[in-house]
């Protein structure tokens, strides 16, 4: 009899690991907390519900509702009061955040695998390598960027600092898209202060791809689902893994992941309607990412000997340059009370 | 609360072009034509009154005033040409259709150029979004219900026969945040798609030049790389009153 496994998230991580196992014959659940708005997830180019719409987007559509699940943030400074509501408030859909993502695929350093080694101790801090180097992981960049669709131009990525620490041994399977008006002018300015601006490589389509249409530019990019599937991002190895036989069970939360000792046996999940149930497996993958992954090890009560499990975080850089704040001189008022 | 998004800023040209296509009546579709002749006629109410509706009809015309508002305004329609009423009045009472009238469905409206718009159906809530919407209408709602109260009371009557400046004094006290609420809800109205009742004829897009969802039409890459010149917008005497307080922020 196959051994079975629970895969719990259906996001980047969750579909990779889905499509690996099930392609080597486990029977494998994924179970995934939000809804779903995809039909035939088996078809190349899924049908979805998402569209160009702000204020459904505003209206949480695709993350959890900070009424219904609030999150709480505390700063660890005395006197600061915790932040109540959409606290880095996550997508929680089928296909994770690849769904709403703008698609940048940059690779890894080495010098990020191997810190210790390459780059030394740092004072005040924890500093150790990963058990995987560049070199190991190259491969499957490559099968990924593959099976994605990742558009780019290799060539014009710098050789160095760039190449030299994420050499490349392939082009990428799409040419780059065409580049932005407003972001050709900032890079013409970079580029005049002595930057050396590049295009970073996308999983969207810039020419019709593996059944898919090319994008259409319509804007609506960042922290929205495509509407015409030109950036499929985790749905690709969803599809694999569903065509491999993989089950998808949507608006699943999994709230405890069952173990003994330091082996997981199972886990226990509500379905949409509040009512509990458990699973048992011969392996759980936990990939709802850092932030959620993390709160569900620590809610099982999951052994960690080291003392780790949700130290040394980084979650989602995120630079945002602006100019002066509008929210100032914006008010609703037209007479001063 | 917004998150990392933004439209794409868009070539001039195109825009423009595709905003005088806007202007043509006649692509709108059917129904939202029959739904804006309804509207002048009046709406067919979901929750609020007559008096209520009359209140919040009033008060967003001071917030966001159109052209029968202030002659300031004269070209640039408001809350009232938008229909912030609909809006509001659709949102408090969303949760009487099934499905709720929460999360217009997609992917395309017609206005990118399909024969059918998705966006006329709505989404059924799951029962996490259910529970949420339930308790946030229904806090709107008594918002609603005791700020109009609250606007009545500080016009000694009635607010929506007091002038216009006593209407401007009164909504910038703010009472219980009430204009707060109703300025968030009445920018909701004159910029969202229009299937959820506001943003009439497109005219809140029309105003500000965006030519809002083009699906699966898009843009083609020239559009996307090119420009076609400076920006025509010329500031007027607010913009630049405006332009002035960010540049010394």
């Amino acid at each position: 009899m196959a051994r079975r496994a629970l895969v719990v998230g259906s996001g980047a991580g969750g579909s990779v690991a889905a499509m690996v196992l099930a392609d080597r014959g486990w029977d494998t659940i994924i179970l995934e907390k939000g809804p779903n708005y995809f039909s035939d997830l088996t078809a190349k180019r899924p049908r979805t519900i998402f569209s160009d719409d702000e204020l459904k987007h505003d209206r949480h559509f695709s993350r959890a509702d900070p009424l219904a699940e609030p999150r709480v943030f505390v700063t660890p400074v005395k006197g600061t009061t915790p932040q109540v509501g959409a606290v880095q408030s996550l997508p929680q859909v089928v296909g994770g955040a690849t769904v709403h993502w703008d698609a940048k695929t940059p690779r890894f350093w080495d010098i990020d695998f191997k810190k210790l080694t390459m780059l030394g101790p740092a004072d005040n801090a924890s500093v150790i390598d990963w058990p995987v180097s560049y070199g190991d992981l190259a491969p499957f960049y490559e099968e990924i960027e593959t099976l994605i669709g990742v558009a780019g131009d290799v060539s014009a990525l710098p050789s160095s600092p760039t190449l030299a620490h994420a050499p490349r041994t392939k082009s990428l399977p799409m040419p780059a898209g065409p580049g932005m008006y407003s972001s050709m002018l900032v890079a013409e300015g970079a580029a005049s202060l002595g930057y050396h601006p590049f295009l970073v490589p996308m999983a969207i389509n810039s020419v019709p791809y593996d059944g898919r249409p090319v994008c259409t530019n319509c804007g609506f990019c960042s922290g929205y689902g495509c509407t015409i599937m030109a950036k499929i991002g985790a749905l690709a190895p969803l599809r694999r893994a569903l065509l491999a036989g993989a089950e998808l069970r949507e608006q699943t939360q999994v709230t405890t992941i069952t173990h003994q000792g330091s082996r997981a046996t199972g886990v226990r999940w509500v379905d949409a309607a509040g009512n509990p149930h458990r699973e048992s497996a011969d392996l759980v993958v936990l990939a709802a990412s850092a932030i959620e992954s993390v709160r569900l090890a620590q809610l099982s009560g999951l052994p960690d000997p080291h003392d780790v499990v949700g130290r040394f975080m980084m979650f989602h850089w995120l630079p945002t340059p602006r100019g002066s704040s509008w929210v100032s001189v914006c008010t609703p008022t037209r007479v001063a009370p | 609360m917004s998150y990392c998004s933004q439209a794409m800023p868009m070539d001039r040209r195109s825009l423009l072009k595709r905003t005088a296509l806007f202007g043509a009546a006649t692509l709108l579709p059917a129904a939202l034509r029959a739904e804006a002749v309804a509207a002048a006629a009046g709406p067919a109410l979901r929750i609020f009154t007559k008096g209520e509706y009359d209140v919040v009809v009033e008060a967003t015309a001071r917030l966001i005033p159109g052209p029968s508002d202030d002659p300031s305004e004269a070209g640039h329609p408001g809350a009232r040409e938008a229909m912030a009423v609909r809006y509001i009045d659709g949102l408090l009472g969303a949760l009487r259709s099934d499905p709720a009238r929460v999360y217009a469905s997609g992917p395309f409206s017609s206005r990118g150029g399909t024969k059918t718009d998705d966006m006329e159906r709505f989404v059924p809530l799951t029962p996490a979004q259910t529970w949420a919407w339930e308790r946030r209408l229904e806090g709107w709602r008594r918002s609603y219900v005791s700020g109009i109260v609250s606007l009545d009371r500080l016009a000694h009557g009635s607010f929506v026969v007091v002038s216009t400046s006593t209407k401007d004094k009164i909504l910038a006290r703010d009472p219980e945040g009430f204009t707060t609420l109703l300025f968030g809800h009445a920018i909701e109205a004159m910029y969202s798609v229009p299937e959820y009742g506001g943003n009439a004829d497109l005219v809140g897009w029309r105003d500000i030049g965006f030519p809002g969802d083009t699906q699966p039409m898009g843009y083609a890459p020239n559009e996307v790389s090119s420009s076609s010149g400076p920006d025509p917008y010329v500031p007027d005497e607010v913009a630049q009153k405006v332009i002035g307080l960010v540049s010394a922020a």
